[in-house]
């Protein structure tokens, strides 16, 4: 038997024996469908993308500053394919 | 007493109280297994259970002479497992702005310390060490579950026996 290996390793073997798992009552119903599970992913908080942007004053102006900027560049784009 | 491998034989001839002796048998070391190696209890939940459905189709590919019933289920869990957090892998590498922030249920300091020891290991290694210690299954076992060489198993062993002790070394002192 390998458990044999940790004889020599009290101090590992005494940590090791620490860790404990509590069990669930398992039951087939425990196990959640598909769509559940899709629920539970979309609904489980994540990391903010932005928020490395939001943080500093810059990126958070130039967050404000950007569509504004965009929505003109369209507008231009559109009059300019507008014109004779 | 009957054994796991005569309550597989009766179950592959049609009696279905096989099936249920050896889920009340195994679920607990096989939920403990994947909850020790993931951290996860839901994910452990659904493999459990995927694992007794997937054993449903390939009963008849169980042999009692390649092994016992506990390594062949383990060796279907396990591959689940990996396959499971693999997929899931390349989906948070995909997208990782959407990866969930971890929820790991908090429990006391020691416990914690040798939990976050034990999820450091590397994956191979973690394998090793959880099927060797806390479900004390010999070497042909291990390297049937994890379908890797026998001797690859005793040094992965060694190497996660070291990287323990130099994770809790702090502790040892304490």
């Amino acid at each position: 038997m390998l458990k044999d290996e940790f004889q020599q390793e009290e101090q590992l073997k005494i940590h090791l024996d620490k860790y404990e798992v509590q069990i669930p009552e398992l039951s087939y119903q425990l196990k959640r469908s598909r769509w559940q599970r899709f629920i539970q992913y979309l609904a489980s908080p994540t990391k903010d993308p932005l928020e490395p942007i939001c943080t500093s004053s810059v990126g958070f102006t130039s967050l404000k500053v950007v569509p504004i900027v965009c929505g003109i560049f369209i507008t231009i784009v559109q009059i300019l394919i507008q014109l004779p | 007493m009957t054994s796991n491998e005569e309550w597989m034989e009766a179950y592959k001839s049609g009696n279905v109280v096989g099936l249920e002796n050896l889920y009340n048998r195994l679920y607990e070391p096989l939920y403990c297994f994947l909850f020790r190696y993931t951290r996860e209890e839901q994910l452990s939940i659904d493999i459990v259970h995927d694992t007794f459905e997937r054993l449903q189709h390939i009963k008849n590919d169980f042999d009692h002479h390649k092994g016992t019933v506990k390594a062949f289920l383990f060796q279907v869990a396990y591959r689940l497992m990996i396959n499971k957090l693999n997929r899931r892998k390349k989906w948070r590498t995909l997208f990782p702005f959407l990866t969930p922030t971890p929820s790991y249920r908090l429990s006391s300091d020691e416990k914690l310390t040798v939990q976050q020891a034990i999820l450091k290991l590397p994956d191979k290694q973690r394998g090793v060490i959880l099927l060797a210690y806390y479900d004390d299954l010999p070497q042909e076992e291990i390297a049937q579950i994890l379908s890797i060489p026998i001797g690859t198993v005793k040094s992965r062993l060694h190497n996660a026996m070291k990287a323990l002790k130099e994770e809790l070394k702090e502790d040892f002192h304490a």
